[in-house]
């Protein structure tokens, strides 16, 4: 190498030091992040809009709209928590190669999925007793109801979307085909439904109001 | 460590999540059907709810070990969010004094 290369190579080390964390994120985990950082903001946009309107509405609840089963979607709540935890267990049972208990476990997840969208089947349309839909939350009445069926529905949405895809990585582990990453990739996904499920529940329902209605 | 001990730290951990995040909604629940406030009630609400989703976040997301880098990126719209939030908060309340 001649003394002109050296030095420029010398100088190019010295104007940009070695970064420590480069290289380390793996390409598809950094795809899902930015995914979920982006579906978050969807998120952001709706409830911030839904604080705008409840902020604004004197009267939040309008008379004969029925109020919200706060320890019914507390259980379902508690649903998708322990769900959270199945799919870390199965994501530790995929880093150990252990197949079975990571199927075991990724398909006692989406059961908790299941649970959770036949709870607000049962609370939006109704199984034993009539849902809201029957008890007077009509779709487009009120900011209540449509700010309520929005939210909700479209954080259903992303249960569906969650169940399907422990599914297909639930198969693709049955099969011997799936790697600890692709689990790794469904859990996160799953933790952001449960972390905005969260907020949701605390401002749809927890937020008084302050006995209007 | 032994892979037997270091399995059942790895329960213990899990438990501890699962315990903290059950108290913090067990703890929202309480604070909304208790009477008080309102906006007392609200601003509560919101710090538990914040609370809850770092702690979601940072353990059961394991950003805690994850990269300086993604830790920040990951923050970002978090930040972005609670600036709109903030900026509507000042609006209402200018247009509320004024």
């Amino acid at each position: 190498m001649t003394t002109a290369a050296t030095h420029v190579h010398h100088e190019v080390t010295a104007s940009w030091p070695a970064d420590a964390q480069f290289g380390k994120a793996n390409p598809a985990k950094l795809a899902m992040w930015i995914f979920l950082l982006s579906d978050w903001l969807s998120f952001a946009g709706l409830l911030l809009a839904y604080g705008i309107l409840r902020a604004g509405n004197a009267v939040w609840r309008h008379p004969g709209e029925p109020a919200l089963n706060i320890p019914f979607t507390c259980l379902l709540t508690l649903v998708l928590i322990a769900s959270s935890i199945s799919v870390i267990v199965a994501h530790d049972a995929a880093l150990e190669g252990d197949r079975r208990r990571t199927a075991r476990w990724l398909g006692i997840t989406a059961l908790g999925g299941v649970l959770f969208l036949t709870g607000q089947y049962a609370e939006w349309i109704g199984i034993l007793h009539p849902g809201l839909m029957h008890e007077g939350l009509v779709f487009g009445r009120s900011a209540y109801a449509s700010t309520f069926y929005v939210i909700t529905g479209f954080h259903g949405l992303h249960v569906t979307a969650g169940v399907i895809y422990l599914l297909a990585v639930l198969g693709r582990t049955a099969k011997g085909v799936a790697k600890a990453g692709e689990v790794e990739l469904v859990a996160l996904f799953w933790h952001f439904v449960d972390l905005v499920w969260n907020l949701v529940f605390v401002l749809v329902y927890l937020w008084p109001t302050g006995g209007a209605g | 460590m032994s892979t037997s001990a270091a399995a059942q730290n790895r329960t213990r951990d899990y438990f501890v999540m699962l315990a903290v995040m059950i108290a913090l909604t067990v703890l929202e629940v309480a604070v909304a059907l208790v009477p008080g406030h309102a906006s007392w009630t609200v601003v509560l609400l919101l710090g538990l709810a914040l609370a809850q989703a770092v702690y979601f976040a940072l353990y059961t997301m394991h950003l805690s070990r994850e990269t300086v880098a993604l830790r920040r990126m990951a923050a970002g719209p978090g930040v972005i969010a609670a600036v709109y939030a903030l900026v509507l908060v000042a609006e209402a309340a200018w247009r509320h004094f004024t």
